[in-house]
């Protein structure tokens, strides 16, 4: 099942997605330590697209639950012309608090997608 | 430990809260110190090892202080958190590092919730207000710190590797080696409040506010 999230571009909104991301983590039956990182990997994902977005650009987030994994992807409309850069901070945080994350700039939609697991020995 | 016997000591122990309480009185409200002083006496009951040789008074003495001094700076902070919201964050954070100690895994949110005897959605509320504590940032935690030499290799691999050591460094000791290990030496919550001997929740606390407080530093570095 998917669930989508409209929001205003703006960090102020940060707060909504961390809490559907932690919402949406506890139904996919994560640990702890995962809802958490979850919540962390979505609040760096919106910062990154915000901080590109075009002016009254409005991102759009959307989750899909499965149980032992969250997948979220944060898109919109930019003018950054190429992909987010890697070799950041910001992006290492987002790599060691999902097991799987990428970016795309298509056609001026920049897109954050990310995954959220639980491993396969710390089964609930 | 079973249950009883934390119970047990939680009982024979708690006029070491009034008395720890008493001290910081003057300025803040009693109630409010005692239930904060209550959280570190429940730490300290469950996390007791008394083959430390460390009587059990001592171990509790220092929990409830820094409990009351954590709950001091977060009064500090911008963000109010109700008592009981408070009691319910204090309850789930135990309850947490209690099942992960049991399963040796951090728990789900359905089991801490069905241990606790409470409902989903209150967990999650728990899990919101440990993050609205972190808003300020005032003084680092109570906690050991440890090494973190292997780190630095990791940062060299950043073209910016200074401006993110430089960032890391306005950051409380334990804060930085929090974010070290969680981001740079990919350890999980767990093994890192284990490691620090902390509460995971608390980890979680630290997390979220080194990172806020890192954004506005390094940019998109």
């Amino acid at each position: 099942m998917s669930i989508a999230l409209h929001l205003p571009a703006h960090a102020a909104y940060a707060s909504v997605a961390r809490s559907m991301a932690a919402t949406i983590a506890a139904r996919c039956e994560l640990t702890y330590d995962r809802v958490e990182d979850a919540r962390l990997a979505i609040d760096e994902a919106f910062n990154q697209v915000i901080t590109n977005a075009s002016v009254n650009a409005e991102v759009v987030c959307t989750f899909i639950e499965e149980i032992g994994a969250i997948e979220f992807m944060v898109q919109s409309r930019t003018d950054l012309e190429e992909l987010l850069p890697t070799n950041t901070f910001s992006w290492t945080v987002l790599s060691a608090l999902a097991d799987e994350v990428h970016n795309t700039n298509v056609d001026g939609i920049l897109s954050v997608i990310a995954r959220v697991q639980e491993s396969t020995n710390a089964a609930a | 430990m079973s249950t009883e016997q934390r119970d047990q000591l939680i009982t024979e122990h708690v006029g070491l809260v009034y008395h720890v309480a008493r001290r910081y009185q003057s300025h803040h409200e009693y109630e409010d110190l005692v239930q904060a002083g209550y959280e570190g006496l429940i730490y300290a009951a469950s996390h007791y090892d008394g083959s430390t040789g460390f009587a059990f008074s001592t171990y509790a003495v220092t929990s409830i202080r820094g409990s009351i001094q954590h709950y001091l700076r977060d009064k500090s902070s911008t963000v109010r958190i109700p008592a009981k919201l408070q009691e319910l964050c204090s309850q789930v954070s135990v309850a947490i590092d209690e099942l992960s100690q049991r399963h040796g895994k951090a728990p789900t949110i359905p089991a801490i919730a069905q241990h606790l005897g409470i409902l989903e959605d209150q967990v999650l509320q728990a899990m919101d207000a440990n993050v609205a504590r972190s808003t300020v940032s005032t003084d680092s935690e109570d906690s050991p710190v440890i090494g973190m030499q292997s780190t630095n290799t990791a940062l060299e691999d950043f073209e910016d590797g200074e401006a993110i050591r430089q960032a890391l460094s306005t950051l409380p000791e334990t804060d930085q080696t929090v974010v070290k290990l969680r981001f740079f030496a990919n350890k999980t919550q767990t093994e890192i409040a284990e490691d620090l001997e902390i509460s995971q929740m608390q980890v979680s606390r630290i997390l979220t506010r080194a990172l806020r407080e890192l954004r506005p530093l390094l940019g998109d570095t």
